[in-house]
């Protein structure tokens, strides 16, 4: 029995990972081991045994050359793998915002479970999701590879761009200048008019949908946001980077996140016909998914600039 | 004065004797043999095999149904022993034939290639 040996054939052990026939490996790889050794000095030293076992290579090279051809994940999956990724977790996305939006739980295991939580905890929530959609989805590719891994998936067209560059369009000056535009127009509506939010275009007369308090101080938060598109937006003229939308997003969705739990509660107007309420919070709502979209889509766009081309 | 192989043609030649590697065993395994004599033999015969590429491919070899295996413990420490299958020997004769077709190619393009 030579400790130096046995230790290297427990290290080959530890990072073999064949069906069947393991422990035949390492008899093998003893046997010849202890007979070259014998062969090169006789009696057989540690330190000849050594030199042997130096030269048959290092465990996980050893290891690794019996499971040539045994990928994990097919290496064709590379692209389906985030992919799907990308798509199991707009679905969670789009669950996780009506959970919630309705303040509620949504249970549809093993696939989801989503808690009832605030805004604020559903970033973190998010985060893990994504990872738990990428586990999700490596194993199926997992168990597609190890029955199948010439098999042919669906594979939906997504343009992203090359690996390498993020895929975000060059501005253009038409669009800086009609969100100015815009961005005028309403702060000159909030000026003249301390709101933003109308449910009448009459403007002789026109209508809040929010009581004054808390129409000064959602207009505000809104042309923030809006400030903060047309910052980003700016920006990209010198550096069109997508680290800047990213960040441009991730201020908006605080800003969101300010609205959600602001301590200004607002009180609807009443009209005719039209429960604003519902209104009021659709746009909120409709205004979370949007922005949660699209800083995640610039995060993928963040990944795919630092990726390698 | 040791002349050291170009990076470039080693990787070529690694890749040039991976099939050339299977061949060559399903040849020597006309007699039985195990994995450390079979490693001198060819060493004798020029032909210098790492020995963590032999095992695995005697494995895959045999899991491919070429070749088979049986342990002797008759001798001081056990042995295990490889021979080749009757579906081996088609595929070695399949294998050369390959090789001599590649080989008669190769021929012609160097002879088209002295009038250039």
């Amino acid at each position: 029995m030579y400790e130096n040996l046995e230790k290297y054939l427990r290290e080959i052990s530890h990072y073999l990972a064949v069906k069947h026939g393991a422990s035949e490996i390492l008899a093998e790889i003893r046997s010849h081991i202890i007979e070259k050794a014998e062969r090169e000095s006789s009696p057989v030293t540690e330190k000849s045994l050594q030199n042997v076992i130096e030269a048959y290579g290092r465990p996980r090279d050893v290891a690794a050359k019996y499971m040539e051809g045994q990928e994990i994940i097919s290496p064709t999956f590379k692209k389906h793998l985030f992919r799907y990724t990308t798509m199991l977790f707009a679905v969670h996305f789009i669950l996780t915002m009506v959970a919630v939006y309705f303040r509620a739980s949504i249970v549809a295991i093993p696939f989801f479970f989503i808690p009832k939580m605030g805004p604020f905890w559903a970033i973190p929530y998010l985060l893990m999701a994504l990872a738990y959609d990428f586990g999700v989805v490596a194993f199926v590719l997992y168990f597609v590879t190890q029955r199948k891994k010439d098999a042919r998936l669906p594979w939906p067209a997504i343009s992203l761009g090359r690996r390498g560059e993020s895929g975000l369009k060059r501005p253009k000056p038409a669009v800086l200048i009609m969100l100015a535009a815009f961005f005028g127009i309403l702060l000159y509506a909030l000026l003249r008019y301390h709101t933003i939010f109308f449910y009448s275009v009459d403007f002789h007369n026109p209508r809040s949908i929010l009581n004054p308090a808390a129409s000064v101080f959602f207009s505000i938060l809104f042309l923030a946001a809006l400030a903060c598109d047309i910052i980003g937006y700016s920006i990209r003229f010198l550096f069109n980077s997508a680290w800047v939308p990213l960040v441009q997003h991730a201020i908006v969705l605080l800003i969101l996140w300010v609205v959600w739990n602001s301590p200004i509660r607002p009180q609807y107007a009443s009209a005719p016909g039209i429960d604003l309420r519902i209104v009021g919070g659709g746009f909120v709502l409709f205004f979370i998914v949007l922005t949660v979209f699209r800083f995640l889509r610039s995060l993928l766009r963040v990944t795919r600039e630092m990726s390698l081309p | 004065m040791v002349t050291r192989m170009d990076p470039e043609l080693s990787s070529l030649e690694t890749e040039m004797n991976r099939g050339f590697l299977q061949v060559l065993v399903l040849a020597v395994l006309e007699r039985r043999m195990y994995g450390y004599a079979m490693i001198r033999h060819l060493e004798e015969s020029g032909y210098a095999v790492e020995e963590n590429t032999l095992y695995p491919l005697l494995r895959r070899l045999e899991k491919n149904g070429w070749i088979t295996s049986e342990w002797d413990v008759g001798e001081d420490r056990p042995k295990k022993y490889y021979v080749i299958t009757d579906k081996g020997r088609s595929i070695r004769g399949q294998a050369l034939a390959i090789w001599a077709g590649q080989s008669e190619i190769l021929t012609k393009m160097e002879e088209a290639n002295r009038d250039v």
